[in-house]
């Protein structure tokens, strides 16, 4: 996997339609196709569980459902609708935030120190040749979010919590907290340029 | 719950792109996008824009992961696309999106249930000869693609997966053999091991097909809806083309169809051959 590969995918740029025809390929049965989206894909996809569900073996396990989903489910792929990866993506990131939230409901996680710790981990990920690219601009524009917004983001995307959670967790008003994760989006996808 | 004014959910498009609603939120959300052009246009470029954050924390799965997904997705039946069905393969009842098509069709085979008679003939050709025939076409499929050097390892890796799930279906104690000839000559043939939920499908004989035609194959249920089980790989020099695909269920046919290269979503030409799936 090179950075380009991934990095221009939401730009519906080459590698976009290879991963589209790639799927439309894997809803025929074609395995090779599969294990080729595999390899472009299962990084960001374990990445971003392990991110959220924190567990290996439970992230490995959601992964693993994940993948399979795609596997099971590419013939329902719409590329009008959102590109290839995304549309993996966002299986992952439903499927890793149903994982942690019927968890809640079991045992109650530590909020206060998850909420401590989470801004950090941004930076503590890997340093992989692959992603990097992606990384330092992906920083370099949660950077320029408020604080406020950086911290509703990562706590929504990457701790996976609801903005009701979230505000909780920051003490602020939940109206307040809506528009912060919306207009912290909005900065970072002008920050990143992205184009659908 | 109280009734959310407009203004609050435009203002939801963040929360919703990054899954931070609750399920009834949610449900609402998506009610309000269906009439709400904008909003849709919003979400989707911060759907874009999380997958950037996904991709900047990708992260190298564990050893062994890809060989567990790769095979087991090779056991995994896949969903049909959710389409009209074509006339010539009329079908009663088409399953509803998300629904278990598995259902679908058993609920078809239920009602066409015993009525349906046998009209394929079966071979008792001893599965060792056999495995052999699949064998060495494996081996010519792995040997041709193997010229792509960059991915070589790969492609090895996956070869010997799918030469460790040949043989497990070969060897399956309730593996069935259902063989029989097809209108353009050559034969084809099906392993099935019901218990592994597994088919070897491979087919000798049949005339190479010019650049822009395919031999595809099909899993047609009584009720006469086809899904794809993939292309044949071609064959080179008269060798055997074969496949391994997901176990169909009992009381299906097997059927293979020439269709234009990339194959096609349903069946657009006349089966050459199908062979009933035995009981």
């Amino acid at each position: 996997m090179r950075a380009s590969d991934v990095g221009d995918d939401a730009g519906g740029t080459g590698p976009t339609r290879d991963l589209d025809q790639l799927l439309a390929q894997v809803a025929r049965g074609d395995q090779l196709a599969f294990e080729a989206v595999y390899d472009r894909l299962a990084g960001p996809v374990f990445g971003l569980i392990r991110r959220v569900v924190r567990d290996p073996a439970q992230s490995e396990e959601v992964a693993q459902e994940v993948l399979l989903e795609v596997w099971r489910n590419a013939s329902r792929f719409d590329s009008s609708r959102s590109s290839a990866t995304t549309w993996v993506m966002m299986i992952a990131h439903r499927r890793a935030v149903d994982r942690v939230r019927s968890a809640t409901a079991e045992v109650q996680r530590d909020k206060k120190s998850a909420a401590a710790t989470m801004t950090l981990e941004i930076d503590e990920v890997a340093e992989t040749v692959e992603n990097n690219f992606e990384r330092e601009r992906v920083r370099r524009c949660l950077d320029s979010l408020t604080d406020i917004q950086r911290e509703a983001l990562t706590l929504a995307y990457y701790g996976g919590y609801t903005y009701r959670e979230v505000a909780g967790l920051l003490n602020v008003a939940l109206g307040t907290i809506k528009t912060r994760i919306r207009d912290g989006l909005i900065r970072m996808r002008d920050c990143m340029g992205v184009t659908w | 719950m109280v009734r959310l004014l407009r203004h609050d959910l435009h203002a939801l498009t963040g929360a919703y792109a990054l899954d931070a609603v609750d399920s009834a939120e949610r449900e609402r959300f998506e009610r309000h996008l269906q009439r709400c052009q904008s909003c849709e246009h919003e979400v989707r470029g911060m759907q874009e824009t999380a997958t950037r954050l996904a991709i900047a924390v990708a992260e190298p799965p564990p050893p062994g992961f890809k060989a567990t997904v790769l095979a087991a997705a090779a056991q995994t039946r896949q969903h049909p696309p959710v389409v009209d069905s074509r006339p010539e393969f009329a079908v009663a009842t088409r399953p509803e999106p998300g629904a278990a098509p598995e259902q679908a069709g058993q609920r078809a085979r239920h009602r066409h249930g015993g009525a349906r008679r046998r009209r394929r003939f079966r071979l008792a050709i001893p599965v060792a000869a056999l495995a052999t025939a699949v064998v060495i076409a494996l081996g010519v499929v792995v040997g041709v693609q193997q010229g792509r050097l960059d991915q070589a390892q790969t492609q090895q890796r996956a070869a010997q997966a799918q030469q460790r799930e040949l043989t497990a279906v070969l060897s399956a104690p309730d593996a069935r053999i259902v063989s029989g000839t097809t209108t353009l000559g050559g034969h084809a043939t099906i392993v099935v091991a019901a218990s592994l939920d597994k088919m070897v499908f491979t087919a000798a004989g049949l005339p190479a097909q010019p650049g822009a035609r395919v031999y595809q194959l099909w899993l047609v249920t009584p009720s006469g809806q086809a899904t794809s089980s993939g292309l044949l790989p071609a064959a080179r020099g008269g060798a055997a083309a074969s496949l391994i695909a997901a176990g169909p269920p009992a009381g299906d046919e097997v059927a293979v169809t020439v269709e234009p290269a990339g194959g096609t979503r349903q069946p657009t030409t006349k089966p050459i051959v199908a062979l009933s799936v035995p009981t």
